[in-house]
């Protein structure tokens, strides 16, 4: 079951960050050039494989209490985070995620369309920060999610899959894929991240779960039901205010 | 010794938005749940006070977000 969880949560979670990176190359493609996006997204997969391979094995070393507590903190704060910005997206107080108008502004912020065959400085660092930092989120989840089930492997596979989906989806549509629906998934995944970090930190402090790992489908029907309410009440809130 | 503060500082803020993000309640909000957590186990079971307590710093957050959008 918690195998079952691990891809969902970073198939998902590596969906919604690698939709946001490719919007980011797609416009630096368009305007730079291809060799200044691919040449930026290269650097900045190496660079997040050089993070992956150096905080992995430091992580899984650490004692599994510890690694629980610190791990289950971090993902706890991490879910969290997703689950205010979805629960408030889906309630009307924050606009919804728009690959489309984000690719237009990237598009006019990057300026004139440039001909020539090197690669374009500007353009270069707009598309390395952008894989990079989305990419930081998918290494921080799978390092994570894999070290503390020391299944960093099969987190990597579900993290892999979506890529592939991704990049092929990119290559055939050559537009932002404006039609994922990522709030639906940032929820889910901040559901997934609260519920494993609410487990595992519990663990961490010393919390004895009923039911043992049964008690992660407890939790998630408990994380779901309270965002299911925080939407209802906040969309109240908005429609009284209207 | 300007342009290394600028980089330590540019570290900071993206460390900062990486872990703290948009509201720094819900990290005081999980550091302090588990911290009440961690000592209610000394005396008894404690599961229940992280099952509340993740929920309330969520709804907390969001009627902060409430509040700045009035």
């Amino acid at each position: 079951m918690r195998d079952f969880f691990l891809v969902v949560a970073t198939f998902a979670a590596s969906l919604v960050e690698m939709v946001e990176a490719l919007t980011i190359v797609l416009a630096v493609g368009i305007t730079k050039g291809w060799k200044t996006a691919f040449s930026a997204t290269a650097t900045a997969l190496l660079t997040l494989g050089v993070i992956i391979i150096g905080f992995g094995p430091l992580i899984s070393k650490l004692p599994l209490p510890v690694l629980r507590l610190i791990v289950g903190g971090l993902l706890l704060i991490f879910g969290l985070q997703w689950l205010r910005k979805a629960v408030l997206r889906a309630s009307g107080l924050k606009a919804l995620h728009n690959e489309d108008q984000i690719f237009a502004d990237e598009v006019a912020a990057l300026g004139d369309v440039a001909t020539g065959k090197n690669i374009d400085g500007k353009g270069f660092t707009v598309a390395f920060k952008g894989v990079l930092l989305e990419g930081l989120e998918v290494a921080f989840i799978v390092v994570t999610f894999g070290a503390t089930q020391h299944r960093v492997g099969l987190a990597a596979l579900g993290a892999l899959a979506a890529a592939v989906l991704v990049v092929i989806v990119g290559l055939f549509v050559h537009r932002p894929l404006s039609r994922v629906p990522e709030n639906s998934l940032k929820m889910g995944v901040g559901v997934l991240l609260t519920s494993f970090g609410t487990f595992w930190a519990g663990e961490g402090v010393g919390a004895h779960w009923p039911g043992g790992d049964i008690a992660l489908l407890g939790i998630l029907a408990w994380v779901l039901l309270m965002t299911g309410l925080s939407v209802l009440w906040l969309r109240s809130k908005t429609v009284v205010r209207a | 010794m300007t342009q290394q503060r600028s980089w330590i500082v540019r570290v900071y803020d993206a460390v900062f938005d990486f872990l703290i993000g948009d509201d720094w309640v819900l990290a005081v909000g999980t550091v302090v749940t588990l911290g009440i957590a961690a000592l209610v186990s000394l005396v008894m079971a404690s599961w229940w006070v992280i099952v509340l307590g993740v929920p309330l710093t969520l709804v907390y957050s969001l009627s902060r977000a409430l509040q700045l959008k009035k």
